[in-house]
């Protein structure tokens, strides 16, 4: 799981977060992670 | 009842003020703020997809962006499907942004950073909100 697009992630309570990252309008990554 | 109530708020702000202020210290409620700190690469947008904890829900009251350079990143917005900010340059007139009336998020918010220099950069954004129990939200929702 890449991390490299997400320096900090920060929220009070434990949440799920997805991340895609899009180029030309296409997803070229997405992944998704429990941060709190 | 609850249309009735909106109106009345509308009609005399300072009732919705007192409302919300015995509201916020019935239920203890307090000002949260979340952070995303992401790496956008040159001509590319991250997209992040957020989950509302099951048992509140969020007031947004506004946002607080960082860039390490104006002018040449977009933010769009969605709470719960729903478009708040579309294609919004973060500028100096951006940096701090408050909503007139808190946006309500139920279920999920979504942030689309879009990166349109040559050179990646980081963009800090932060959601101020009020969490507000859900229970609560549920039951002045059905009045």
């Amino acid at each position: 799981m890449s991390e490299k697009y997400v320096k900090k992630a920060s929220f009070p309570q434990s949440i799920k977060v997805e991340i895609k990252v899009i180029k030309e309008g296409e997803v070229i990554e997405s992944y998704i992670r429990e941060v709190s | 009842m609850s249309l009735i109530l909106e109106r009345l708020v509308k009609e005399l702000p300072q009732l919705g003020d007192i409302l919300y202020s015995i509201i916020q210290r019935k239920y203890d409620i307090k000002d949260s703020i979340w952070e995303l700190s992401l790496v956008v690469p040159a001509g590319q947008t991250i997209y992040a997809k957020v989950d509302v904890p099951k048992d509140i829900i969020y007031f947004e009251r506004g946002y607080e962006f960082d860039v390490d350079k104006l002018g040449v990143i977009s933010f769009t917005h969605y709470h719960d499907g729903r478009l708040i900010m579309k294609d919004i340059t973060i500028d100096d007139s951006i940096l701090s942004f408050r909503y007139s009336t808190p946006e309500i998020c139920v279920n999920y918010f979504e942030v689309y950073v879009t990166n349109n220099d040559t050179v990646d950069h980081t963009v800090k954004v932060k959601g101020l909100y009020k969490a507000v129990p859900r229970e609560l939200y549920d039951r002045v929702r059905v009045l």
